[in-house]
């Protein structure tokens, strides 16, 4: 019985666990994401910029 | 020999102490997400607005590894089904820091905070969009779907 308990209490800890790493790995997607695209847009303004002093 | 022995002050007082630790120290959090769909210059944003209360009687602290509000898209199907089936939801299609700011909520304390993400053009899908607070071992959830029409 108390085996069984702790079983139980160690395969809910592991899934959560698992519950947190997913999201952290989908926050740290977005992260990269979010910085990738912002890359992005200065790049095309600096060529707009660089189109409109030509 | 005479030896007496004292019961241990774990002993004597350990049930009651898992009692009041399990009435009084357990935190409590009541958590919800309202979600929508709003079009603004013909762009669709998600609005999120998640609600956090301490309904217990102590300090709950907000551990920001874990804590969230995730976005899954349903799983779009080719053909429509034959007969009514349940959606599936991709895997997190994104993640997002909510309640950075504080580091935890005080007994009564309610605490609300509202996020608007920029959905992808035409896309044109249902979203589950779930709240994930943890604190230490504990983990609460508030889910909520929305389509994008």
């Amino acid at each position: 019985m108390a085996t069984n308990t702790r079983d139980v209490a160690q395969k809910a800890a592991r899934w959560t666990q698992d519950q947190i790493d997913a999201v952290e790995r989908a926050k740290e997607q977005q992260r990269r994401r979010e910085q990738d695209m912002n890359q992005q847009r200065e790049a095309n303004s600096q060529n707009r910029q660089a189109e409109n002093r030509r | 020999m005479f030896v007496k022995s004292w019961p241990s002050w774990e002993g004597l007082h350990g049930p009651n102490l898992n009692y009041f630790r399990g009435r009084i120290y357990k935190p409590r959090l009541e958590c919800s997400v309202e979600a929508s769909v709003e079009q603004h210059s013909g762009h669709s944003f998600l609005k999120a607005v998640v609600r956090i209360r301490n309904i217990g009687l102590s300090k709950v602290s907000i551990q920001q590894r874990g804590t969230a509000l995730v976005i899954h898209s349903a799983n779009k199907q080719g053909d429509p089904p034959l007969f009514p089936s349940e959606v599936r939801w991709n895997d997190p299609v994104a993640a997002f820091e909510v309640f950075s700011g504080n580091n935890g909520v005080e007994p009564s304390e309610p605490i609300t905070e509202s996020v608007m993400i920029a959905l992808p053009y035409g896309n044109g899908l249902a979203y589950r969009v779930t709240l994930t607070v943890v604190s230490g071992e504990f983990w609460w959830t508030a889910a909520t779907i929305v389509a994008d029409t």
